[in-house]
């Protein structure tokens, strides 16, 4: 967890040099909390830093991924893919691709066609349904890329 | 990945993946084929930048069944808040300019955002002004229980003690810091200003003791009118909701305060478009039961078609930039 | 008073009250338990519908969506770690633990009944108590503001799983977040990177989704490979039964926390969030035990649940009496009370007396209705997450967070946010980063920062800005009360290893 902890602590670090010099073009009464609260955090963040050297024993391991980083990764991918694409899509159709594509990648299991089959009508339904109920009831109109 | 299953599993998706976007490119086009035809065939959605429960949602809310009469389609409202009202806007301008996205503006708001700030994200020409359709005046109160009776008392006393007493407000930069910024400009005298993120705050700060004085709508200060004195109102001549309350004007300060409201389209929407629009709303501002009720919450009717309330715009925006150049807030 | 009181009583129990009522909480706690649907966005929505009804038919669906609402957020929170409301943040604290080893049925079971019982509490201050309790609710100023956020942000201690040091650096992230946008004073432009959208600064909802939901997503696909579904379930007879007899043996519990959170909501600008945390707090900070809560402690459900249900009657006792809304979905209310031309104030007692007795009796009906409803959606509910499977559940519930997100402003920029704040969230959490503290300094940030440069210009102006703070009555309280939770853990836990030195 050290290293960690030291990475967390300079990451810190750098956001509160970013809003100190930021905080240089605000107006004084505009500027007066960003600057207290950056010091604040700055002077923890520093803390945090040093504590990493002085309790080496203390604390976890720290473990990005337990086990196997591959469905992981795909599951971030697909996410950032999926909202990426809703305003290439719309939101409909990426919803019902992006969805589908997740049940279907993130499954390890040993399962034959009609299971799918029948995951895969269930999206539909689920994903349509709350499309529906959200856009018609609600009001809430999704964004349209070239479909809906 | 398994691999017999895999092509299984694989043609099942493409397969579905194909489905589901041949059945949304119908929809799509299907959805196209709706529009069409004289404006408007469709809901028209007006956009406030407010939070509901504020002025503007309330005023909107009464405007619209007569409005859905006046333009013979639905009317959907919807609320953009943030940024005081720059959201709303900063999207409008972005929006199809086909009529059928319709949002309110309000003055001083769209005047002094883009002067203020870098990048208000919008430019106040860009919103294209349909009709403006009330004015709440802006008043000055004290508590009852406060030692000023008359606006000449309390001035004085900010003059002999500058900066010693409060007033609250509603945002930086807004109808009420303007008030404040114009009243301390003629008659020299010099305030502390405390703005709230909004009107409610503001009142609760002040009834509450802990600002002085304040500066608030019409509505508010009818709604208290029990347990405060109004030293002045912003309006020009006098105001039938608080009778026996003088003017600013008519106690030798030369201003009026106020915030206007109306609506407005993005720019370059068609000229036939926007009569039809500035035609429903005025048939529905004019409608007595409308002003009566209105007038009753302590609003200030205006009537004001596109061309007027653009010429009403640009006067304000010069008075504004002079007024804040003047005072030093911007150069 | 009385006359009035017992001819509303009557009429609430008339068939299209008692209808809409059950319409009402039903319609709530689906809007509640969604994320991304709040109470203010349902009744916002309905306002227009009111405008043909009449003033109590209106007022008595609303405040039932209200009540349910604020409720239902439990449900998700439970379920899936996200709360389906800002007010439901606590409950996750202790509620999803519960879910993950079980007992999730039992969790809504504790909520539901916790959240009627607070609710009721709330309600009898709303009815007997409200001109007092509004008159302390303008007791705050800009300095007590401050105090109270002050207050709040000790609770960091509590909520941090881990490290406290971590937790307060989280809560200091979670303050400079709140700074995105415009400044409240002097309206400066901060930290937008020329983004417009930014502007409005970072909105909560999609915030606490990243924060809270995303990483539990992205730890159900990581743990895939060990369970087939996401949340396990364990049968358990006669859950209500069980419930209710703990909840009632020990009573101060969910007395305290309604006491807490019909407080904290008449504040104007806390609302069930702050309550619910501040009770949850308190319950850690009173419990025998307080290294159980955050791993599956029923008493901090009750706690957060009975807190946020009072509170609902909290925001509603200054809007009523003084037309200041305690809580954003109170501001809505107002608006529809305004749009049928009822004015908040003593007219509102008196020559509209009828329909605002009928409505107040109708949040007892309200309150009293939640059970049922929850406790019958809560165990299909409960039942149906828990079978699909995380291939499924992952999917789905990602879907909901985007859906959620965008539905608060129709801006695909806050789904951007969302999953932002949930990549962060999930690398901060393996850091030990929880995201309480973050999402605690994000709610209490822009409060704070009016509060201090309020009393700060009103401090110049009356010549001593020290005075301003130190010298108010309310805020020497504020402050006692500051210090004392400030110091409490750190007190505490030497005094139980003093104890158990003794011991040994």
């Amino acid at each position: 967890m050290r290293r960690a902890d030291r990475i967390a602590a300079l990451v810190f670090l750098g956001v509160c040099v970013y809003g100190w010099l930021a905080a240089r073009a605000f107006s004084p009464l505009s500027a007066l909390f960003p600057r207290v609260i950056v010091v604040i955090l700055g002077v923890l963040a520093l803390l945090l830093f040093v504590l990493s050297f002085v309790n080496p024993g203390k604390g976890r391991v720290f473990v990005l991924v337990q086990g196997n980083a591959l469905p992981l990764i795909l599951g971030v991918v697909m996410m950032v893919a999926w909202v990426a694409l809703i305003g290439v899509l719309g939101f409909l159709v990426t919803s019902l691709v992006m969805f589908s594509l997740m049940t279907v990648v993130l499954e390890r299991r040993q399962t034959n066609a009609r299971r799918i089959l029948v995951r895969l009508l269930l999206v539909c339904a689920v994903t349509v349904a709350f499309y529906f109920f959200f856009d018609r009831l609600l009001l809430v109109s999704f964004p349209r890329g070239l479909l809906i | 990945m398994k691999t017999g299953t895999l092509t299984v599993r694989t043609r099942i998706l493409l397969g579905f993946a194909a489905a589901a976007l041949l059945l949304a490119g119908g929809l799509a086009v299907a959805a196209g084929q709706a529009e069409g035809g004289a404006f408007p065939s469709k809901p028209i959605t007006y956009i406030i930048p407010f939070d509901p429960g504020g002025q503007s949602d309330i005023t909107a809310q009464y405007q619209k069944p007569d409005l859905e009469k006046a333009l013979g389609t639905s009317v959907v409202i919807r609320h953009m808040p943030g940024a005081g009202g720059a959201v709303a806007w900063a999207n409008l301008v972005k929006t199809k300019p086909d009529g059928y996205t319709i949002c309110g503006n309000n003055i001083p708001h769209i005047v002094v955002q883009p002067m203020v700030r870098d990048n208000a994200g919008y430019q106040t020409e860009q919103l294209l002004p349909v009709y403006l359709f009330q004015t709440t005046p802006i008043g000055l109160a004290v508590l009852k229980s406060s030692p000023y009776k008359t606006l000449d008392e309390f001035v004085a006393y900010a003059k002999a003690h500058p900066g010693e007493i409060t007033v609250g407000g509603s945002g930086t930069h807004s109808g009420h810091h303007l008030a404040l910024l114009q009243l301390q400009y003629l008659s020299g005298a010099t305030f502390t200003y405390i703005p709230s993120t909004g009107a409610a705050p503001s009142v609760a700060t002040f009834l509450g003791g802990h600002t002085q004085a304040l500066f608030a709508n019409s509505d508010d200060l009818v709604g208290h009118r029990e347990e405060i004195t109004v030293l002045a109102i912003g309006t020009e001549g006098p105001f039938a909701a608080l009778p026996g309350v003088r003017t600013f004007k008519d106690q030798g300060l030369d201003m009026t305060a106020g915030i206007d409201r109306g609506v407005c389209v993005p720019p370059d929407t068609p000229a036939s478009v926007v009569q039809a629009l500035e035609e429903a709303f005025d048939q529905v501002t004019r409608d007595p039961r409308f002003v009566a009720r209105m007038e009753e919450l302590g609003f200030v009717m205006q009537y004001m078609k596109s061309a007027e309330f653009a010429r009403y715009i640009a006067a304000k925006e010069k008075d504004i930039a002079e007024a804040l150049r003047t005072l030093g807030q911007i150069q | 008073m009385s006359e009035l009181f017992v001819a509303s009583l009557a009429g609430v129990f008339q068939p299209t009250n008692l209808l809409l009522v059950l319409v009402g909480v039903a319609a709530g706690t689906l809007v509640g338990a969604l994320p991304g649907l709040t109470a203010t966005m349902a009744i916002a929505l309905l306002v227009p519908f009111t405008f043909a009804m009449q003033p109590v038919h209106g007022l008595i669906l609303m405040g039932g969506i209200y009540v349910a609402a604020i409720y239902g957020g439990s449900f998700s929170a439970i379920l899936l770690n996200t709360p389906g409301t800002p007010s439901a943040i606590a409950t996750t604290f202790d509620g999803y633990p519960m879910a993950r080893r079980g007992q999730s049925y039992q969790a809504i079971v504790t909520a539901t009944v916790a959240s009627v019982l607070g609710g009721l509490i709330g309600v009898l201050f709303l009815l007997f108590l409200s001109p007092p309790l509004s008159r302390l609710s303008l007791r705050f100023g800009p300095p007590e503001f401050f105090w109270l956020t002050a207050f709040g942000l000790t609770i960091i201690a509590t909520l941090s799983t881990g490290s406290i040091l971590k937790g307060l650096i989280g809560g200091t992230f979670g303050l400079l977040l709140s700074m995105v946008g415009i400044a409240p004073i002097e309206g400066s432009v901060r930290f937008t990177f020329a983004s417009v959208s930014l502007q409005n600064g970072i909105a909560l909802i999609p915030a606490l989704i990243g924060f809270f939901c995303i990483p539990e997503v992205l730890g159900m696909i990581e743990r895939k490979g060990e369970h087939y579904t996401a949340i396990p379930y364990r049968r358990q007879r006669r859950v209500l039964w069980r419930v209710l007899i703990r909840i009632l043996r020990r009573p101060f519990l969910v007395i305290r926390s309604a006491v807490i959170g019909t407080i904290v909501g008449i504040i104007p600008g806390a609302g069930g969030n702050i309550a619910a945390m501040v009770s949850y707090n308190e319950a850690v900070r009173a419990s025998r035990n307080p290294d159980t809560f955050g791993k599956g402690n029923p008493d901090g459900v009750v706690a957060a649940e009975a807190a946020n249900n009072a509170a609902v009657s909290g925001s509603l006792i200054p809007l009523l009496t003084l037309g200041i809304p305690g809580a954003p979905p109170a501001a809505v209310l107002l608006g529809a009370l305004l749009l049928h031309g009822m004015r908040p104030g003593r007219e509102l007692f008196t020559y509209h007396g009828a329909v605002t007795y009928t409505f107040m009796l109708s949040l007892v009906l309200a309150n009293l209705l939640v059970l049922p409803v929850g406790i019958f959606s809560g165990r299909w509910v409960s039942r149906l997450i828990t079978r699909l499977p995380v291939t499924l559940l992952a999917p789905m519930v990602f879907f909901l967070s985007v859906i959620g997100s965008f539905a608060i402003n129709r801006n695909m920029f806050d789904v951007y946010v969302m999953l932002f704040f949930g990549l962060i969230g999930y690398v901060g959490k393996k850091m030990g980063f929880s995201p309480g503290p973050i999402v605690l300094g994000l709610i209490l940030g822009s409060i704070c920062e009016q509060g201090l440069v309020q009393s700060i210009l009103m401090g110049r102006a009356s010549g001593s800005i020290a005075a301003m703070f130190f010298t108010r009555p309310l805020s020497i309280v504020l402050i006692v009360l500051t210090v004392v939770s400030a110091v409490w853990p750190f007190a505490a836990k030497a005094l139980r290893n003093r104890r158990e030195g003794r011991r040994r």
